[in-house]
Order: C-alpha cells, then sequence, then structure tokens
C-alpha cells in the first residue's frame, strides 16, 4: 500500500503542473467566454437564459477539448518513460509488483479527470454568479430569476450529462468517465507491446458511449422509437462500458506482467 | 526550507488534489441541488378576513420538463416539496374535460360509431403522454333516440360527459342536444376486455340500470330535454339534464334506483334555449363544464361559463337521502386586468364547497394592455384564492411564486420570431382543495 501511495503520487507529481493550468484555463474559459457572450447586455436587451448562454458560448466545446488535453498529457507523460531517458526500465525493474504500477498511472489519470470535472463545475458556478450580479446592477428585479443556479444547472443538457440526476444517468456518466480512463490506457498498453487488435475495441466503446449520450440528450423522442429513453437500457449500456473497463484493466496487467510492454 | 516543503507536499500531492476536489464538488453540488426548496411561494392576503383559510389546504405544483415542485398552502405557511426528473417530461396541458374524460389513470375518449353503437377508447398517461391506446366498441340502441337533426362535430366532442366511474366500474349515458327524442339510458359497462385495435373484433352490449325519456310521454308536452353528462360522486350517479329552462340534476343508485332531483330555474344555455334568455336579464351558458367531486362529503360542484366569461358554480349534495341544492355562486371577475383562460384548455382551477363556503383557486393570466396582442401563454401567471360565503365575496389571497421568471428570455424579444416550447416553461397543475 505504502509502495502504491509514493508510486501514485510521483506519477502524479509529473501531471500535475499541466492537469492545474488546464483547469484554471477551464475556470478562466467558463468566465470569459460567458463574459463575452453577455458584453451587450443592458435592460433593454434580450435575456436568453444561463444555461443557453453557457451552451452558446462554446463551453461544452472547451470542456470536450479540456478532457483531449489531459488524456493527451497522459500519453505523453506514458510515452516520455519510453523516450529520453527510458525510465520504465527503472519502473518495470522497481521492487513492486506491475498490478501496482498499472494502478498508480491509471489512479492518476483518474485524479486528473476528476480535478477537471470539479473545475468545471465552479467555472459553471462563477460565469453564473458573474451573469447575475451584472444583470442586477441594471435590472431593478424585472430581468432576475429567483434561484435561477438551481434552475440553469437542471435545465442545462450539458451539465445534466456531466452532473447527472437518477441512478441509471449517474451509473452511465461514471461508467463513460471509467471507460475512457482504462480505455486510453489500454490502447497504449497494446501500442506498446505492438497488440494491434487493442485498437478494435474502440467500436465497443464508442457505440455504448454514443447510444448513452444520444439517449439521455434526446429524451423526448417518443416510446419505442429508436434509442428512446429507457433506464434499463441505460443500465444495460452502462454495465457493458463496465464490462470493457474490466476486460481493459485486467489486460493492462496482463501485458504488464508479461513484460511485452517494454 | 521552502524546498523542502514542495518536496513533502509532492509526496502527499495526489491525495490533498483529489481530496481538495472531491470537497469542492460535493461543496459545490450541495449547494445548488440544496436549492431546490428556495423557490417564491408566499402567501398574500388581498381582501377580507384570512381565517376562512382555517383548516383549507390548497394544493399543487408547479412543474417544467425538468422539475416538479408539490406545494401545499396550510392556513399560514406553504410547505413544499421538489422532485427533478432523471428523463424531462412533457407537461400534459389538457386539465378540463372537453374531449377528454380522465378517470384515474385513464384519459377516455367516446366516439360515435356510424349510429350504431359506441366506442370508447382510452390511453394511459405515461410521463404526461399518451400510450397504449385502448378500445371497446359498444352496441347501443341509439335508434330508440330519435334525431330531429344531425348530430355535429361539436357534439361529438362532448360524449365523453356521459362517462363517469363508480368503484372500478364504467357507466355511460348518450350525450344529446334537445334535437333528440326518445329513451335514453344509463349504461353498466359490464366489460374489460380493452382492445388493442381500432376496430375491435367484438361488440359488447352494455347492460342498462335504466332508462329515461329525453322527451315527455304526452305528445302535446313540448318539453325539450338536453343531456349534458353523467357524474359519480361516491357511488352515486348524478344525470345532469337541460329541461326547458331548468338546469336538472337527478341522482340515482348504480342498480338504477332513482334518488331524487333538484333543478336550478332559469338556467339557460346558449345552444339550447337561448330563446327563453329573455333579452339581457339571464346570462347564457355553454354546454362545457367542469365537475369538481368531493365523494367524503357527497358534495359535487359544476362549473359552467356564460357568454361574458363568468363562471356560475352550482353546488349540490348527493346522498342516500336525495340530491339537495347547496349553493349557486356568481364567481366575481376577479380584476378586469386579469382573466382566466375561458376554453378550459391550459390553466388550472378547482371548486369546493367546504364548511358553507365556496372555496375557488385558479390561475390567472395578466393581461398587459400595452401589449395585448401578446399569446396568451405568454402572459404571466397568478394563482388567486377567492373564497365565497352566501354568493358574497369574503376573502381574496394569492400564492406568490416566481414561474414568471421563466417568461423573463422573451421580455425585450421580437414576437414575430419567437421560439416557444411549452415544455420549458412552468406551468400551474393539479390544483386541489381539502
Amino acid at each position: 500500500m505504502r509502495q502504491f501511495y509514493r508510486l501514485m503520487n510521483a506519477q502524479f507529481s509529473e501531471l500535475i503542473i499541466s492537469v492545474l493550468s488546464l483547469c484554471v484555463t477551464l475556470i478562466a474559459a467558463s468566465w470569459l467566454l460567458v463574459l463575452y457572450k453577455i458584453k451587450d447586455y443592458n435592460q433593454y436587451a434580450v435575456h436568453e437564459r444561463f444555461e443557453d448562454i453557457y451552451a452558446a458560448s462554446g463551453m461544452p466545446i472547451v470542456f470536450l477539448i479540456c478532457v483531449l488535453a489531459v488524456i493527451a498529457i497522459f500519453v505523453k507523460s506514458f510515452y516520455s518513460s519510453y523516450w529520453g531517458s527510458k525510465s520504465i526500465y527503472t519502473l518495470l525493474t522497481l521492487p513492486v509488483k506491475r498490478e501496482l504500477v498499472y494502478l498508480s498511472k491509471l489512479c492518476s489519470f483518474a485524479i486528473s479527470i476528476l480535478m477537471l470535472l470539479c473545475a468545471q463545475l465552479l467555472g459553471f458556478i462563477l460565469a453564473y454568479n458573474y451573469m447575475a450580479s451584472k444583470i442586477a446592477n441594471y435590472s431593478n428585479g424585472e430581468l432576475e430569476v429567483t434561484n435561477g443556479l438551481f434552475l440553469a444547472f437542471i435545465r442545462s443538457d450539458f451539465m445534466r450529462l456531466l452532473w447527472p440526476y437518477g441512478f441509471a444517468n449517474v451509473l452511465s456518466t461514471v461508467s463513460i468517465f471509467i471507460v475512457i480512463i482504462t480505455w486510453v490506457y489500454h490502447l497504449v498498453l497494446c501500442e506498446r507491446s505492438q497488440r494491434r487488435l487493442g485498437g478494435a475495441l474502440i467500436a465497443a466503446v464508442f457505440w455504448p458511449i454514443y447510444l448513452v449520450v444520444t439517449m439521455r440528450l434526446d429524451a423526448f423522442s417518443s416510446q419505442g422509437s429508436f434509442n428512446s429513453y429507457d433506464s434499463s437500457k441505460l443500465i444495460l449500456y452502462s454495465a457493458i462500458l463496465l464490462v470493457i473497463s474490466v476486460i481493459c484493466v485486467w489486460h493492462s496487467i496482463v501485458l504488464l506482467r508479461k513484460g511485452a510492454t517494454t | 526550507m521552502k524546498r523542502l516543503r514542495w518536496s513533502t507536499l509532492k509526496r502527499h500531492i495526489a491525495l490533498t488534489l483529489t481530496i481538495v476536489a472531491a470537497v469542492l464538488i460535493i461543496a459545490a453540488l450541495v449547494l445548488v441541488r440544496g436549492a431546490k426548496e428556495h423557490g417564491t411561494y408566499e402567501i398574500t392576503h388581498l381582501y377580507g378576513d384570512p381565517s376562512v383559510m382555517e383548516g383549507i389546504t390548497i394544493s399543487g405544483a408547479i412543474q417544467d420538463e425538468h422539475h416538479r415542485t408539490s406545494f401545499a398552502w396550510l392556513d399560514d405557511h406553504v410547505d413544499t416539496k421538489t422532485e427533478v426528473f432523471a428523463k424531462p417530461q412533457r407537461n400534459w396541458t389538457y386539465h378540463y374535460r372537453g374531449m377528454y374524460e380522465r378517470i384515474n389513470d385513464y384519459y377516455y375518449t367516446v366516439h360515435l360509431n356510424s349510429y350504431k353503437g359506441l366506442k370508447i377508447e382510452r390511453n394511459s398517461l405515461h410521463h404526461n403522454r399518451w400510450e397504449h391506446s385502448e378500445y371497446i366498441e359498444m352496441e347501443l340502441p341509439i335508434a330508440r333516440l330519435f334525431y330531429k337533426e344531425s348530430y355535429s362535430s361539436d357534439d361529438m366532442r362532448r360524449l365523453s360527459y356521459g362517462l363517469a366511474e363508480v368503484e372500478g366500474e364504467l357507466y355511460i349515458t348518450l350525450v344529446t342536444t334537445t334535437g333528440y327524442e326518445g329513451v335514453n339510458w344509463i349504461y353498466k359497462l359490464n366489460s374489460d376486455q380493452w382492445s388493442k385495435s381500432m376496430f375491435p373484433f367484438e361488440s359488447v352490449k352494455p347492460t342498462p340500470i335504466m332508462s329515461y325519456r329525453s322527451d315527455r310521454n304526452d305528445i302535446k308536452d313540448t318539453t325539450q330535454t338536453a343531456v349534458l353528462g353523467l357524474e359519480a360522486v361516491g357511488d352515486i350517479l348524478a344525470l345532469i339534464l337541460v329541461r326547458d329552462d331548468k338546469l336538472v340534476i337527478e341522482g340515482y343508485h348504480t342498480d338504477g334506483k332513482k334518488l331524487g332531483e333538484t333543478a336550478i330555474v332559469p338556467f339557460i344555455f346558449e345552444e339550447f334555449n337561448d330563446e327563453l334568455a329573455d333579452g339581457d336579464n339571464y346570462a347564457s351558458y355553454g354546454v362545457g363544464y367542469e365537475a369538481y367531486h368531493d365523494a367524503e362529503n357527497g358534495m359535487l360542484t359544476l362549473s359552467f361559463l356564460n357568454q361574458q366569461s363568468q363562471r356560475t358554480a352550482v353546488t349540490v349534495q348527493c346522498t342516500e337521502d336525495g340530491i339537495k341544492l347547496i349553493d349557486v355562486t356568481e364567481l366575481k371577475k376577479v380584476d378586469k386586468l386579469l382573466r382566466g383562460y375561458s376554453e378550459s384548455l391550459y390553466d388550472e382551477r378547482f371548486i369546493a364547497f367546504k364548511a358553507g363556503k365556496l372555496y375557488e383557486a385558479g390561475v390567472y393570466r395578466e393581461i398587459n394592455q400595452s401589449d395585448n396582442n401578446v399569446w396568451y401563454r405568454l402572459l404571466p401567471i397568478r394563482l388567486l384564492v377567492h373564497v365565497y360565503e352566501r354568493g358574497e365575496l369574503v376573502y381574496a389571497g394569492e400564492l406568490m411564486t416566481d414561474v414568471n421568471d421563466d417568461l423573463v428570455r422573451i421580455k425585450n424579444h421580437s414576437m414575430h420570431n419567437l421560439n416557444y416550447d411549452d415544455a420549458e416553461y412552468r406551468n400551474l397543475f393539479d390544483l386541489h382543495i381539502d
């Protein structure tokens, strides 16, 4: 346990600066993009709802880019131990189990994603408060929305996707993040050990993710039509994603044990 | 020294940042989601003595596609409970009767089936949408009714007023105009063989529990009778008729035994007996009525709308001892800048007679005279409560809410290119007075 803890901190400290700066960028972007979107607001302007402004400001795309950036940072840190210093040899000759090496890297990746999610949430709240205080300056109560942060939070499709309500929705969001983390790590391990088939999982990963996201966004499609909202289907897709995650973890550990990745 | 500290921190950086991120996320979610009961629900007394509200509960819900806040105004405070939907839900906009009759979990529609019988369609509600249509076709001897004029589409629309439910059994009578003569019946629909097919293979023969004439036997008697509908109060059936210038409510047991009747004179309907209106002396009413049942006290309150968009509430008590007229109250027009919607389609209302007083809770829309052309649905909503005693207004109050904040986005907006979706705006639903 102690070894795992030390390894994880060591792995994570390689990512920390880049991840922290991404988080700061994400929070700043939430504020700046919303600020730009409402720069012309005055008492004669049309006041869109905050969730619509947030979506129109491009923040969902910015968040997606940040997630991709975290993945890139992780992949880069993974490959950096093969290039230059070749620290992978040191890592794999350490007197610790290889599962621990794997898990420590996986955890540091997961913590990076968690921090990004935290930044997204804080950015949303910051941007809302900025907008609310700006409107409060000139509206005399006419253009303000009582309890607006809560309403924006539950009415925004994007926020409901990230911060869902209901067991099936929470499960599906969590499964998506877990599968992305384990699958990306598995993908690079496969590449290193020249297991070409590892890439074939891509369809198995993205098809359920696609189904879950479209089902949850298009909840109005009528009962019985293709991919209409059904919580038991959501649980099924989440289970598929979790099974894929387990397979990824298991196969990654097998590859590491074999020493195939060096 | 500084270096040492950083290296110490670095040894625990993963755990530290995980805890920080987790705490921030939990705190933010608790802060935002915990605000779900922070909406505005305040009682304002507008007129009269608020003590008439003691012991009365006015409940309802404010709902949009994402959440629903149930509220209960009890005495001097309001309790709320908010539920956030896992899946967005459409609002159900048909609050009242007309083409549809809501009984328990089903919406019923009655169709006239090529003059040979009736077809009943029922739809269950699933997330406020109709699902699973089912049908029953009935053979009714409609030919026993001689129609003097053809059945208009307006009358067809009223057919479902003839449906009522007592203890899980459906009863039906044929809603007619004064253009019909002959024998009408109240039937018990002795079948629950609902067919998924729009054209059921077999017709059902319902059991007549009683028959009544839509005219008098004596040819010289020119009484004109129209059937407005059938209501159930507890286990008593109330048949709502128009006879000449009278509104007649007859009470029946489910075995067909007549319990009594009561009449309100004059009660003029625009469609049947407008010529009796005697100039402007009497208001004439539309045939579409709203019914509010209080099975516990055997009370039935019928609300009729007249040509001047004014409502009259008629309350009768239906017990084993007979049918008794309790109260007739003309509901006041509250304010000329407020109006209730007349076509009973959009806005909620509930009327109940309790402890000698008539309580009305209803949704009204603010009419801003400067923009008279604004679409009705985009006018601000107000929930007003009126209490009448012996026909006189004794109390008016309002439940102040923040539903109209949803209209902020259409302020300063050009109405020509407005993209409007009902589900995105909160509205009031399921008003009830207990």
